[in-house]
């Protein structure tokens, strides 16, 4: 059976469905290479719930990291995606966004400490002036064309794509002219009913982009999926395997190594080395969740770019890993 | 049994790192040349057919998943000799039996 094609109407927001974690968001990372600024930025709509929230968080070439965090009450889903300091506008469908923020955002000295509340006590208050505009380089690729048939609970598309803009932190102005992809994505997002959940989303150059996706659930594989596109060929993933390396220190994820198999059997084997880890932790109905967002460097094919990667673990008290890291 | 072939492609590094990791890989494949399950093994080599570029391996195995299993665990799969690989069901046509 095909997949659905994704439209200019999937831009617009989707009927909420009946539970709690229903939502809809609206995602975007980048990565520019002369610069070696990296960012990511999100807003999600959570109807059930009675609100919504935006996050941005900049990898500083320094260094640095700059993160910020609005919420506000929202009923009822709305295609109005500003929250806060921070706005996203299509400008185009499926083509070309404007995101723009201008207000305070937490500067810390790097991105672990995102995972250390004392550092957020003790870090400087900037002003984190985002005008950037995103232009989508390849049609929407549906969840639905990228899996191995399972069903999702999450709906969703993906776009790669060019960045172009300014983003200035206290006064220093980095002029951006990166890559990134977005993500579109609704329907029930349960973290913690993962056992593990892998993301990884990259580009090597402007004929190479990858993304793909591994959730487990406590029964075992929940979800594989993704896509290489290649000199603007779409190839579906069926399997993705993975397996982390901790730092012994932090036990922040260190590198991975990702086993991608396409839909005529071919494995693609691609190495990643992480640069900056940010653990970021949320509760709920006593679970403890660890999600660390990273800047990450990728080889694959003999070539190198840049994307996310993304490892979800539940953890105890101490922060541990409930389950083994594969 | 049925034959299976794995096709590797080395990687930017597989040159330089073979000859570390071909012990371990001869060794991996070892105990299925004893029992007699591999038909043909050996590297793909460049235009020049010296250099390097990749492997194959035409075998028995139970099915396609245990293939798998085995071409996943071959040192050259874990240590970045190849960067990609395929695992394909095979049938052997020639030579003809007499």
């Amino acid at each position: 059976m095909t997949a659905p094609a994704i439209a200019p109407a999937d831009e617009a927001p989707h009927a909420p469905g009946p539970e709690l974690q229903w939502s809809e968001s609206c995602s975007f990372w980048l990565y520019d290479a002369s610069s070696s600024l990296a960012g990511s930025l999100r807003v999600a709509v959570r109807p059930n719930e009675g609100m919504m929230d935006a996050g941005l968080h900049f990898w500083i070439p320094d260094g640095g990291f700059v993160a910020t965090r609005h919420v506000k009450a929202q009923s009822g889903n709305t295609e109005r995606l500003e929250v806060g300091d921070a706005r996203l506008e299509i400008v185009e469908p499926l083509r070309r966004w404007h995101v723009l923020h201008d207000g305070p955002a937490h500067s810390l000295a790097s991105a672990a400490e995102a995972g250390d509340r004392e550092a957020w006590h003790r870090s400087r208050v900037e002003r984190l002036i985002v005008d950037l505009d995103f232009e989508a380089s390849h049609a929407a690729i549906g969840f639905a064309e990228t899996g191995a048939g399972v069903p999702s609970p999450r709906e969703g598309f993906e776009q790669p794509g060019t960045w172009s803009g300014s983003v200035w932190v206290s006064g220093d102005e980095y002029r951006v002219h990166g890559v990134g992809v977005r993500e579109r994505s609704w329907g029930l997002r349960d973290w913690q009913a993962a056992r593990l959940a892998r993301r990884f989303s990259f580009i090597v150059g402007p004929d190479l982009a990858v993304s793909a996706v591994r959730i487990e659930g406590e029964d075992g594989v929940e979800l594989q999926r993704g896509w290489i596109l290649r000199d603007g060929r779409l190839e579906t993933l069926r399997a993705v395997r993975v397996s982390t390396a901790l730092d012994p220190a932090t036990m922040l994820p260190q590198s991975a190594r990702l086993e991608l198999e396409d839909a005529e059997g071919g494995v693609h084997l691609v190495k990643v080395d992480v640069l900056a880890s940010a653990p970021m932790r949320s509760a709920r109905n006593r679970r403890q969740t660890l999600i660390c967002e990273s800047l990450a460097r990728f080889e694959m094919d003999g070539r190198s770019g840049h994307g996310m990667a993304e490892h979800l673990f539940q953890v105890d008290g101490r922060g541990a890993p409930l389950s083994p890291v594969e | 049994m049925p034959l299976y072939v794995i096709l590797g492609f080395d990687g930017p590094h597989g040159v330089e790192r073979r000859p570390a990791v071909r012990p371990r890989h001869l060794e991996h494949l070892r105990p299925l040349d004893a029992a007699g399950r591999i038909l043909v093994a050996g590297p793909l080599y460049a235009d020049d057919g010296k250099t390097p570029r990749g492997s194959l391996v035409v075998f028995e195995a139970a099915d396609l998943d245990a293939a798998r299993e085995l071409a996943a665990r071959d040192p050259y799969v874990v240590e970045g000799v190849f960067d990609r690989y395929e695992v394909r069901p095979f049938a052997r046509v020639f030579p003809e039996a007499k």
